[in-house]
């Protein structure tokens, strides 16, 4: 029996053995900065949304979008991080593990304009880093754009090319007008 | 209720060195005496004046001034003998008067003998009787529990829980830094301050935890305003032979199993050296509220322990090291990027399918938590003349604790915390005055530092949570005690000064901003207690406390992990002061015990977090912004036990905990208190029969009524993206009522001193529930049913 117990007891000691050395990971993600191109031949607008140092502090800086009625425009969205120098791109990160994530561009109102994907990741779903947004009618109103972070769970993954699971990584909105 | 039938009241935990002795027994065999000597565990002093009974034989004693008794012309037998002293607590023995070959009638009389028997004793914490006890029977009944979970079977103790595996203590509404932790006789440093932070301290380890209801600054600084939870193992003793204790145990929900190992014995070659290895390791799934599983809520943990204890004449040194490993996972559906999310889980009435699969699993994903605690701990007890004590007490901890997000690729680590602590105690007790005063004089210190980025002086980042710091802090306090026939009373005066330096970069800056914080205080206690005939004692308890804003409350600016808040501290908090007063009645009768603790405390400059009506925009979205604030509130309450026994076969016992905590300035209740609780127990000791003790348990945990209902700060300026209820994201939840059950059995076996199978279904009806006090109470419902099996063997 006593030498049950020592042997229980190695074996227990013998699982783990010590944890190394507790090195600080890279450091925290942030994002500073979301950017939208929008192109029509060889027209390009961009708007940004900055936040430089980051939650709370100073108040974000937002361009207001301004586009022209009723043309179909070439979408890209970049994710920066600009606390960095350099910037860091956190876009190619994101294309890297596009089968996680989804970009969700959402106007307030049908007569702004509609957005439709043009990127697919490896399962056949929208990414949403590149896509078509095509203008309507003179409006205003505001541009949701999220980026949704749906990792695996327990191995099991997640993104089923709606914005429902997962959590945001990014949710702002722009304001927009068409004129 | 401790190891062979000891008892507890209320006063204190004494041990005694007994010896026992037979002499002559003749025919008759009612020649023989009991024979020892009652001294104080920790200071060795002999203790004069304590009762000593037989009551079945009618003999009872006191000890001498030397400590020594003696009674004599007991016959034979069988006996439970009492042992009373005022100040101690009252314990039973069972001492059997028998030779060991009992059926042999031709006893030889000098094989008739007991070896002495050590008992080692321990002053009461508290003498008004704000204190209790869990022993290590009842912490055998609870193994595989969190700390937190196994101390709600105190009445006034609840939990904050983050999810299942997370559990904080809450004593009469006070938690986290007000709570003080006490382990291995070392001030537990760690990350006291957030609400998912759960004390890091193995619950295997523990042989005995008494909780003080109620401030104790005087004797363990600052901090202890709400109470105290002292965590002990047993002392280490002479063995001749290894001593092992195998604790096991296994859980249907989350497939938990855990496993703890203790080897003791004393060395051969070394007189005096006595030491203990212990290990104990555990592992849980994911696990299940009755309606669906919870993804992502395994847990690990792998600790470690060696201690060793040297004594020679007067010198006894203590060596101890402990390490604390732990992993859990956060359930994924908890994990949330902005309010949004926020209300959007708020308004589900169950997880999304992703969050609660069908399939069962140990794998741990992000979010987790990694932690690791270690603690060296060296003490030095040396006996002085004249009864006079003098104890060094050393401390080093080391906190790391990591809490890992749900972020992109494997390189982002969300949170570092990694806090550094030395403490040094030295204590000494003088000899007793005019025969009834006995105290001890002491001095405290206390060096911290945390890093979160960069060193100490050099901070790298500006968006941590907690920014560098480094704290030292030094007491000294005065106690003495006064005990004379019924009356016992106690006093003391403390002083601390804290120093505070903390090291942080302002947003998009690269020059160091460094401030720092000086806080001093006094605080003071005096504590009464009569006994009247035995049976009813009344007790009362003044006392101050006090506890310095922690960096956490001061410095906090950013969007806290998981709870979807912005939390913005407040740089110009003032301490925090409280005045206790409580009140304890117990009444013990021979089939009916009744005690009731009342308390009011006043807390000046009460410090908590409450949410401004704002919310701030980040790039994830809008997060309502919460703000610490101080305020002056008032708790009230009442832990009310009763307990009706007969013939030690059927026990029935309730305790009831109620609390009113209100915020004085605003006039209404203060956010995130327990509710009021019931908890009712039927025990039936059968001891003949297949199964030795049945144990039906029903807690009742009412609707918190009491939340605020007016704004705390003024400017609710624009609406945000979530209609606080009461400043809560979600109304309080309804009542519940639980039902668990245990069975325990004793085995006999050879070899083996003692072995215990312990069986319990804890929510047999799969009642589905949420708390309160669960911080995942917006995501999902608790844990179902759970049953579980235990075994505890001695050998």
């Amino acid at each position: 029996m006593k030498k049950l117990g020592i042997v229980i007891l190695s074996i227990v000691l013998g699982i783990s053995a010590c944890k190394k050395d507790h090195e600080v990971g890279h450091e925290n993600e942030l994002i500073t900065t979301i950017k939208l191109n929008f192109k029509n031949g060889n027209d390009t607008k961009s708007f940004a949304y900055k936040d430089l140092d980051g939650d709370g502090g100073m108040a974000p800086k937002v361009d207001k979008i301004s586009l022209k009625p009723n043309i179909n425009y070439d979408l890209t969205v970049e994710f920066l991080d600009e606390s960095k120098t350099p910037a860091f791109n956190i876009t190619d990160e994101i294309k890297e593990e596009a089968d996680e994530h989804l970009v969700v561009i959402t106007p307030s109102s049908v007569a702004i304009g509609t957005f439709t994907y043009a990127d697919k990741d490896v399962n056949q779903l929208p990414i949403g880093l590149m896509g078509k947004f095509t203008s309507k009618l003179a409006a205003e109103g505001t541009l949701k754009v999220q980026l949704r972070h749906q990792p695996p769970i327990n191995g099991k993954k997640t993104k089923d090319g709606t914005a429902t699971p997962g959590s945001d990584d990014a949710n702002i909105n722009f304001e927009i007008e068409v004129k | 209720m401790l190891q062979k039938g000891f008892y507890f009241k209320n006063f204190l935990i004494l041990t005694f060195v007994l010896s026992f002795q037979f002499l002559q027994a003749q025919e008759v065999n009612c020649s023989c005496f009991v024979e020892g000597k009652i001294t104080d565990k920790h200071t060795r002093e002999p203790i004069a004046g304590a009762m000593i009974e037989i009551s079945v034989q009618k003999k009872a004693t006191f000890s001498d001034k030397n400590g020594k008794y003696r009674i004599e012309n007991v016959c034979e037998g069988k006996y439970e003998m009492k042992i009373r002293i005022l100040g101690y607590d009252t314990q039973k023995l069972e001492v059997n008067l028998l030779h060991e070959n009992t059926h042999d009638f031709r006893l030889n009389e000098s094989e008739i003998h007991l070896d002495g028997i050590n008992i080692s004793a321990k002053r009461i914490e508290s003498v008004s009787g704000n204190e209790k006890q869990l022993d290590a029977e009842q912490l055998k009944k609870m193994t595989g529990q969190n700390l937190a979970s196994i101390l709600t079977s105190i009445s006034g103790v609840s939990i904050i829980q983050t999810g299942s595996s997370i559990g904080k203590p809450v004593i009469h509404g006070m938690h986290s830094n007000r709570i003080l932790t006490i382990n291995n006789g070392i001030r537990h440093e760690a990350q006291q301050w957030g609400n998912e932070h759960a004390p890091e301290i193995d619950p295997f380890l523990a042989k005995q935890i008494t909780i003080i209801k109620g401030a104790k600054s005087v004797r363990y600084g600052p901090d202890a305003i709400g109470g105290v939870i002292i965590i002990e193992p047993n002392e280490l003793r002479h063995l001749d032979s290894i001593k092992t204790e195998i604790n096991h145990f296994s859980m249907s929900n989350g497939w938990q199993n855990g496993i703890s190992g203790i080897v003791e014995s004393s060395s051969h070659k070394i007189n005096g050296l006595d030491w203990r290895l212990q290990a104990s390791t555990k592992k849980g799934g994911n696990v299940a509220t009755p309606n669906y599983n919870l993804a992502n809520t395994g847990s690990q943990e792998f600790n470690y322990s060696i201690g060793a204890k040297y004594s020679r004449k007067r010198t006894d040194i203590n060596a101890f090291f402990s390490q604390f490993n732990s992993k859990i996972g956060i359930f994924s559906g908890s994990h949330i990027g902005n309010t949004t999310d926020l209300a959007q889980a708020i308004g589900r009435e169950k997880p999304l399918g992703i969050y609660t699969p069908e399939s069962f699993t140990f794998k741990i994903n992000r979010p987790y938590q990694d932690i690791q605690h270690s603690l060296l701990k060296l003490k030095l007890n040396q006996q002085l003349r004249n009864n006079q004590n003098l104890q060094f007490t050393f401390g080093q901890q080391y906190n790391f604790r990591s809490e890992v997000d749900a972020l992109r690729g494997d390189r982002n680590t969300a949170q570092v915390f990694k806090i550094n602590t030395n403490t040094l105690e030295v204590l000494f007790n003088h000899k007793p005055f005019f025969k009834n005063i006995a105290g001890n004089i002491g001095l405290n210190g206390l060096y911290q530092y945390n890093i979160s980025t960069g060193k100490i002086l050099e901070p790298q980042k500006s968006n941590v949570l907690i920014p560098n710091y480094t704290n030292f802090t030094i007491g000294a306090f005065w106690i003495e005690r006064y005990v004379k026939g019924d009356y016992e009373l106690e006093a003391g005066i403390r002083w601390d000064k804290r120093f505070l330096d903390v090291y942080y970069l302002e947003r998009l800056q690269s020059q160091v901003t460094s401030d720092e914080f000086t806080n001093q205080s006094i605080t003071n206690t005096l504590s009464i207690s009569r006994n009247f005939n035995n049976r009813l004692k009344v007790g009362y308890n003044f006392a101050t406390a006090w506890k310095p804003p922690v960096v956490s409350e001061l410095y906090s600016d950013g969007v806290h992990h998981g709870s979807a808040a912005y939390e913005v501290g407040e740089l110009d908090l003032k301490s925090e002061k409280v005045i206790e007063n409580s009140v304890v009645i117990n009444f013990a009768d021979k089939f009916y015990q009744f005690e009731v603790l009342g308390y009011f405390n006043y807390l000046k400059n009460y410090i908590f977090l409450a949410p401004t009506g704002n919310s701030v925009l980040t790039i994830r979205g809008a997060f309502p912004e919460f703000k610490y604030t101080q305020t002056n509130a008032r708790f009230v309450g009442f832990d009310i036990s009763n307990s009706w026994s007969k013939f030690q076969k059927f026990t029935l016992s309730n305790q009831l905990s109620l609390l009113w905590a209100d915020d004085l300035e605003r006039n209404q209740p203060l956010i995130f208190m327990p509710a009021n609780r019931s908890e009712t127990n039927l025990t039936f000791k059968l001891n003949d029969f297949w199964i030795n003790e049945v144990m039906l348990n029903h807690r009742l945990v009412f609707k918190q009524n009491r939340t605020p209902t007016s704004s705390i700060f003024q400017n609710p300026a624009e609406s945000s993206f979530l209609n606080l209820i009461d400043g809560d994201y979600m109304a309080a939840p309804d009542a519940y009522n639980l039902f668990d059950i245990m069975v325990t059995k004793d085995l006999k076996f050879k070899k083996t001193d003692s072995f215990k199978v312990i069986f319990e279904c804890k929510n047999i009806l799969n009642t589905v529930y949420r708390d309160y006090l669960n911080r995942f109470r917006y995501f999902s419902d608790e844990i179902g049913r759970n049953i579980s099996i235990r075994t505890n063997i001695i050998f």
